[in-house]
């Protein structure tokens, strides 16, 4: 208790210094002059007292240090000074200060934000109970015909009968996902992404509603569907949060529907995007036995109790062979596959290379970034190896040297700390505005890891410490005498630090190649992705998507009718030169690919029948978008509804099923026509190839049929502009209401946003830029390390090279000989980098399919950068040891 | 060097506090000269080394000070023992007889009689 209140005192014992020394120096003194009377009375003389007082004292100064020692918390204390020692130094050094904290802050920003992101997206539980429990079952196809993805959702027969016969699972789920909602009622028509589910859905995820209620059981029944629930953020744009929003009805499809719930913000499955939900109720066909074959309802599942998902796993593959069994012609050939709803979130986004491959790009910059420091600090310790060795000489103790530079490097640490945590926010704000090009990934909230900032931070502290500490170590290790004669004219222990940092220079370099490299390839697969060429010319074009309710546009007529009307009131707009309608854009979404038949071959079970991609076309299509015609013609308006139907095949079609001769006068028939009426398509001519997806590697085979014949309610309408695209966006969208106030025109854009945001296109643009961004800042950082090493070599030789001007040496000598030793460092890093840059190609290629770019002319363009760089960085001081006076070089030790 | 210091500051501040218990209110000065006179002029401390001990008996709460004028006019800061002090001084003389019986039973003992 007592020693308690000691430590108080003491602790307050560190204010007050002034006051408290003056005060014991008068009692001091008061003590001595008591003496010397006493000393006088006994009859001494008084510089004999004086004397005898003083010795009897002691030593006044060492009193004087126990007595601070005391009053105060000397470890505290030291530290304090420390501290303040240490802003008086690094402020003395601004370039070393400023590089030191900037490089720290690069390294912990950049490092927290991109690993938050990978984070935030690729480990992100699902927003339901107990996320390990929740599962999603697959259904797989062992037949090769279907290479596109063999992992399909179920059929509702097989949904049902899993879900009877499974033990493992203690519910499940369907759902009809993506779908898309016409939403009236509140507001403008819009099209809203929704999900029509089982009644259990909610319950089996485990998630509440934040208003209302989500759906009771037995309401997935015909006739008490009419329900729906919003997402959170669908009932604040939409309604502007209405309070009173329950039991209001709405119009969905043409269906009246009350809303009975609004689900909280934090739900969000981002993988399906659902802004709204209504019960999935299966019709009749869905449930017969040719709905058997159709695969179109996502199962979720949730684990029993206890139950792993290999166990689950094997109950459902027993299940599916019994289906096998029973129902050989709808389920031959189909396994049944389970994983985590997390795995399956990740696994469709085309984030994940994307994300690994910054991840890569990161962990280059942090070890740059040390290596940087590192080199600072180095160089930094053995230029105040002098100081430290009189120090240690004078007597202060190895402790006492090390802590103060270990303060030095705290307070580094704490500037670049603060500053890195500034850049980390704002990286990740840039990063959440980056990954939004896709809606899907949009909808992924992320934000800055606090595990991730502790590690790196703690990461860099130790670097730090560690690097500014050694050297600190070493020289109090060496006794005083040979570090006090050394000079930089001999300094061996220097030529070992010199070697260090010349190595780290050397890495930096490799490192900023191989950066470089792999940025630059990236941007140039965008460029080829986007501005290459995918079979048709995307310029100038505007597209935006109707799709005609049901209700209203009941039968093919009306359908027809509307976009006929449609294409023909565009084509009259002022600025139009051509336009057209498909049901699914060149490299945008929402293709089908169809199996299909050749007259006259051998027929072949349906899933062994090779598919195509199916467009339905109107027939200027081809000349809007400048697809080419390879062979026979393509639709004219003489192909309508009493016309036999006719078909236009791509060249790829072409080259793999009818090599022989040309497919002209040939007749196809398709899946998608009713069974036992294959209906007979004539082949009137072939197409150019048009990329699918802007990564397309391969050519697909396509066939389109005309909209004149086969009239679909959902298109997509293309217009192609003399001007700009855009211009012609209000009017077409007038163009649209003229017909049908009511009609929503959506996802109004041009065709290369189409491209950027649908075609896959964005995901190498950002990481283009990301890797540039890291490119430049690993150049930034061995720039800074080149010019560093350099001038420290100039430093170290200034002595040298005050001899050398002194026997005739000119300014030009000295520069060439400055500048061939920076040369030497850059050509051996560059040699290494080239070696790393080699492997880059070949990772990218792993990553993303389609690409096939030859590095080279990337790879001297990065070379020719680096060298450029690192050859100025050189120059300055290179410029500045040739000035230098002969003089003040030959004095200079 | 440890034990031996902290020992002897131990053994100092019971002596502060027995001088300041005899003497009522001294200063520094004249702690020092009476543990002199007390000790027969056996113990010939530095002057110095009273000063940290009396800061630390001061940060403990066993002593009070206050700066005061001497005879002489002369200024200097008087100690004086507090109430908790004396409960200190009492519990540590009675611990240090302690010790000492038990050391003189030992050296006693070890000699036998031959």
């Amino acid at each position: 208790m007592r020693r308690l209140r000691a430590w108080l005192v003491r602790f307050g014992g560190l204010f007050g210094n002034a006051r408290r020394e003056r005060e014991l120096a008068e009692e001091l003194e008061s003590n001595l002059q008591f003496h010397i009377e006493d000393n006088l009375r006994t009859g001494m003389t008084r510089v004999e007292a004086r004397r005898r007082a003083l010795i009897r004292l002691g030593g006044l100064e060492q009193t004087k240090e126990i007595y601070r020692d005391r009053r105060g918390l000397p470890g505290v204390e030291t530290l304090l000074q420390d501290l303040r020692y240490g802003v008086r130094t690094l402020r003395k050094s601004p370039g070393f200060t400023t590089v030191a904290v900037i490089t720290l802050a690069l390294g912990i920003g950049a490092n927290s934000a991109i690993f938050s992101t990978i984070s935030g997206i690729l480990l992100r539980k699902p927003t339901v109970a107990n996320p390990d429990q929740v599962v999603m079952l697959l259904s797989v196809s062992r037949s090769r015909g279907l290479e596109d993805s063999p992992e399909r959702p179920a059929s509702a027969p097989d949904f049902l009968a899993w879900r009877e016969q499974a033990r493992a699972l203690s519910g499940m789920a369907a759902l009809d996902a993506w779908h898309d909602y016409t939403f009236t009622g509140q507001g403008p028509p819009e099209h809203v992404m929704g999900m029509r589910v089982s009644a259990n859905f909610f319950q089996l995820l485990g998630v509440a509603a934040a208003q209302g209620r989500t759906f009771l059981p037995g309401e997935d029944q015909p006739g008490r569907e009419h329900e729906v629930i919003l997402s959170h953020g669908l009932w604040q744009r939409k309604s502007s949060a209405d309070p009173a929003i329950l039991g209001k009805t709405v119009d969905i499809d043409g269906q009246a529907c009350t809303v009975i719930g609004v689900m909280p913000a934090s739900f969000n499955l981002w993988i399906f995007g659902a802004q709204a939900w209504t019960p999935l109720v299966f019709t009749s066909n869905e449930l017969s036995p040719e709905g058997r074959k159709s695969r179109s309802f996502f199962v979720v599942g949730r684990l029993a109790q206890g139950i792993t998902v290999r166990q689950a796993q094997a109950e459902m593959s027993a299940v599916a062979q019994r289906l096998e069994k029973a129902y050989s012609e709808a389920d031959k050939g189909w396994e049944t596959k389970l994983l985590s709803l997390q795995e399956f979130e990740v696994r469709d986004a085309e984030v994940r290379p994307a994300l690994l491959l910054l991840m890569a790009a990161v962990g280059f910059v942090l070890l740059v970034a040390c290596a940087n420091i590192a080199g600072l600090l180095i160089a930094r310790g053995s230029g105040r190896q002098q100081e430290i060795v009189i120090r240690a000489a004078l007597g202060a103790r190895r402790l006492r040297l090390v802590r103060q530079l270990l303060a030095e490097n705290l307070l580094i640490c704490v500037l670049g700390t603060g500053l890195g945590l500034l850049l980390a926010y704002a990286g990740i704000r840039v990063l959440r505005a980056a990954f939004s090009f896709n809606e899907v990934v949009a909808g992924i909230r992320f934000g800055l890891d606090t595990d991730v900032l502790m590690f790196t931070i703690a990461l860099a502290i130790l670097s730090l410490l560690v690097f500014g500490v050694m050297p600190a170590l070493q020289l109090t290790k060496s006794s005083a005498q040979p570090a006090l004669r050394e000079s930089s004219r001999t300094g061996s222990a220097g030529k070992s630090r010199m070697r260090t940092r010349q190595v780290l220079v050397v890495g930096e370099i490799a490192v900023s190649l191989v950066l470089l490299t792999g940025a630059g390839l990236m941007i140039r697969l965008f460029q080829q992705k986007i501005r290459g060429d995918h079979g048709f010319n995307p310029r100038q074009v505007l597209t935006a998507e109707v799709a005609l309710s049901s209700r209203e546009y009941s039968d093919a007529v009306r359908q027809r009718a509307f976009f006929q009307q449609l294409i023909e009131r565009v084509r009259g707009l002022a600025g139009v030169q051509a336009a057209a309608a498909a049901s699914s854009l060149p490299t945008g979404l929402g293709t089908e690919a169809l199996p299909f038949v050749i007259a006259g071959r051998p027929p072949l079970p349906e899933s062994d029948r090779p598919r195509a991609t199916y467009y339905i076309v109107t027939p200027e299509y081809f000349s809007t978008m400048q697809i080419p015609l390879l062979q026979g013609r393509t639709f004219a308006n003489s192909d309508n509804a009493n016309a036999p139907p006719v078909v236009l095949v791509n060249r790829e079609l072409a080259r793999q099923f009818f090599s022989a001769g040309s497919p002209v006068g040939q007749h196809i028939s398709l899946g998608s026509d009713s069974p036992g009426h294959s209906v007979w398509r004539e082949i009137v001519g072939v197409v150019g190839d048009v990329d699918e997806s802007v990564a397309q590697a391969a050519g697909h085979p396509q066939i389109y049929a005309s909209y004149l014949q086969f009239p679909a309610p959902r298109m997509s309408v293309a217009a192609r502009s003399t001007t700009t695209a855009p211009a012609l966006a209000p009017a077409l969208r007038q163009a649209v209401w003229d017909i049908d106030k009511n009609q929503p025109v959506s996802n109004l854009m041009t065709m290369e946003q189409v491209m950027y945001s649908q075609g896959g296109g964005a995901g190498s643009l950002i990481i283009g830029e990301l890797l540039g961004i890291f490119a430049g800042l690993a150049l930034v950082l061995a720039t800074v390390g080149i010019y560093g090493v350099i001038s420290y070599l100039v430093l170290q030789r200034t002595h040298e090279i005050g001899i050398r001007v002194a026997l005739g040496a000119d300014r030009h000598d000295i520069l060439r000989m400055v500048l061939g030793e920076g040369a030497r460092l850059a050509v051996l890093g560059l040699l290494f980098g080239i070696l790393g840059a080699a492997a880059v190609p070949r990772m990218l290629a792993s990553a993303f399919q389609g690409f096939s770019l030859s590095p080279w002319l990337v790879l001297v363009a990065a070379l020719a950068l680096i060298a450029f760089v690192a050859l100025s960085a050189c120059y300055i001081p290179a410029r500045r040891a040739s000035r230098v006076d002969p003089i003040i070089a030959l004095r200079y030790e | 060097m440890g034990d031996k210091s902290d020992v002897w500051q131990g053994t100092l501040a019971l002596m502060v506090l027995k001088t300041l218990e005899t003497m009522g209110s001294l200063h520094g000065y004249g702690i020092a000269r009476r543990i002199e006179q007390t000790s027969g002029h056996l113990l010939a401390l530095n002057y110095g080394t009273l000063y940290p001990a009396l800061l630390k008996l001061e940060q403990e709460g066993y002593v009070s000070s206050v700066w005061g004028v001497s005879e002489n006019n002369r200024k200097a800061k008087y100690y004086k023992l507090t109430r908790a002090g004396q409960k200190q001084l009492e519990k540590e003389a009675r611990e240090w007889e302690q010790a000492t019986a038990i050391v003189a039973r030992f050296l006693k003992e070890t000699v036998p009689s031959t």
